[in-house]
């Protein structure tokens, strides 16, 4: 299972544990397991939370390193300032603000791109030890 | 069909070109045969790319050479800095329930990421309560290493056990006030034996309260 | 896997026992802690033990929902010990930005048994410091004061 869409809140635990276990299908450890279906499961809730529904797309190696690369995709309203978003702590509805800058530092590439009113993807990439 | 004065213009043009597919292939050991004796217009242009691809061969076969002792060097690199990550994290199990981890080398997100998680997985086996991190053998504490310790005291205390962090030189004392970082959570003590009769007296305390 | 919404909350004299045995959807987690405070206030029990070992991945929706639980219970005169988190688990909330500040925390269903019963006998007698030198709970993993 490689895409999963995002309707329901219970579709973020299917979104995690498919991805968990892609990665252990990879042979990623089990810290690493743990690290990917965190981010996994803050970056699904994002789109749950603040576009309602989205896809989310993982997929096994990417250039230039082997490893996964996980697109999370929506038609939400987009994030105004990208920067502001990723600042530790910021939130626009009272939560911890943990999500985004939480999503980066448990993986290796994280890239954002938001278009207000148009969507929002963002990318995470998670390399295999060599 | 020949042009003016030269022989064989045909089959010469495709030795050329025979020749500079090898090399633009990768080969550069074949060359134009020249009849020098019938020499004309052409034959200077065949010396020229002959003496040109015998360079570039030259050039080329040093450089792969450069890059496999480069590859090589950086392998060895690479080997003797695992040996040295694997020397440098011993665990000790030195008391029933104590860990203690003497940390020796410069501590980088990577390594302190493979520490943590060696003493995690360490502390889960055993269930120990305490774990002490020894940072006598640590240079250059800064405000880097200083998070990264942070980090592994959270996480251990996330388990819930305790970490006891000792071996802070005052040098150390002082760049981590200057640097404001904030130790306060921290348990810190001077040196490893202070860390283990923090230990015991903590230990000792837990077995009171056991009693009574 | 458990498919039930509801985790069981067994009672133990005068404690609580959860153990999550499943992976936590948001909701689940909202109910948990819905049911853990009306479990208090119906026994009035002193303390809970949470055990979360079998738990795979604590996000910041699950870690701040326990840490909320706690200080919830806490005004209603109970202590939370969440027991048996995995390293994996633990290095990750970590990296997240979380360390769950204020919660107590033990390795094993006995050590949060021993953990609670320390703290609520405690509770209101001679230690109202908790960082008093000869304090019996003198660093048990007590809350941060924040
Ligand atoms: N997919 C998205 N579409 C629109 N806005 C988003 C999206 N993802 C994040 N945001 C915005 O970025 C902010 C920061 O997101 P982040 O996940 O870091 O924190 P949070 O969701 O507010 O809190 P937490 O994740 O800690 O509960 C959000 O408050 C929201 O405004
Ligand atoms: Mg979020």
């Amino acid at each position: 299972m490689n895409l999963v869409r995002i309707k329901e809140e219970r579709d973020i635990v299917v979104a995690r544990s498919a991805a968990k276990k892609i990665a252990q299908e990879m042979g990623f450890g089990l810290v690493d397991q743990t690290r990917i279906s965190t981010a996994v499961s803050e970056l699904a809730r994002n789109i749950y939370l603040y576009a309602g529904q989205g896809e989310v797309h993982i997929e096994a190696d990417c250039n230039p390193r082997s490893g996964l690369r996980i697109t999370f995709t929506d038609q939400g309203p987009g994030i105004a300032d990208i920067k502001l978003a990723m600042t530790d702590g910021w939130s626009s509805v009272k939560s911890m603000g943990k999500g985004l800058p939480g999503a980066a530092r448990l993986s290796d590439h994280m890239e954002i791109q938001s278009e207000l009113g148009k969507g929002t993807t963002v990318i995470i990439e998670k390399w295999l030890p060599e | 069909m020949s042009e003016k004065g030269i022989k064989n213009f045909n089959k010469r043009i495709e030795a050329i070109e025979e020749i500079l597919a090898a090399a633009a292939g990768g080969d550069f050991a074949a060359q134009i045969d020249i009849d020098m004796d019938a020499a004309d217009l052409l034959t200077s242009v065949e010396t020229g790319i002959n003496l040109l691809i015998a360079d570039l061969g030259e050039e080329v076969q040093e450089s792969r050479k450069r890059a496999d002792d480069l590859a090589e060097k950086l392998e060895l690199i690479e080997k003797q800095r695992k040996a040295i990550e694997e020397l440098s994290t011993p665990i000790i199990k030195i008391w029933d329930e104590v860990l203690v981890l003497p940390l020796i080398g410069a501590l980088d997100t990577r390594r302190s990421q493979k520490l943590t998680e060696s003493l995690l997985t360490e502390i889960a086996l055993t269930q120990s309560k305490i774990a002490i991190l020894d940072i006598t053998g640590v240079p250059g504490v800064d405000s880097a290493v200083a998070n990264h310790l942070l980090k592994t005291v959270s996480s251990v205390k996330l388990l819930g056990a305790h970490c006891v962090v000792t071996g802070i030189r005052p040098e150390v004392a002082q760049t981590i006030v200057h640097l404001g970082v904030d130790l306060s959570d921290v348990e810190t003590l001077s040196n490893l034996s202070e860390g283990l009769k923090w230990a015991f007296r903590h230990l000792k305390l837990m077995a009171e309260a056991r009693k009574s | 896997m458990l498919e039930s919404n509801s985790i069981p909350i067994l009672k133990l004299k005068e404690f609580l026992i959860v153990s999550i045995q499943t992976d936590l959807h948001d909701r689940m987690a909202e109910q948990l802690q819905y049911d853990i405070l009306n479990r208090i206030s119906e026994t009035s029990a002193k303390g809970v033990l949470i055990d979360i070992s079998a738990l795979e991945m604590v996000d910041s929706f699950i870690g701040r929902t326990l840490a909320d639980t706690a200080k919830m219970a806490a005004t209603l005169d109970a202590d939370i010990v969440i027991v048996g988190m995995n390293p994996a688990v633990a290095i990750t909330l970590v990296e997240l930005g979380l360390s769950l500040e204020g919660v107590y925390t033990a390795l094993n269903l006995d050590e949060g048994y021993e953990l609670l019963q320390k703290i609520t006998t405690a509770d209101g007698e001679d230690i109202q410091n908790p960082d008093s030198e000869d304090s019996v709970v003198e660093d048990m993993n007590e809350p941060g004061s924040d």
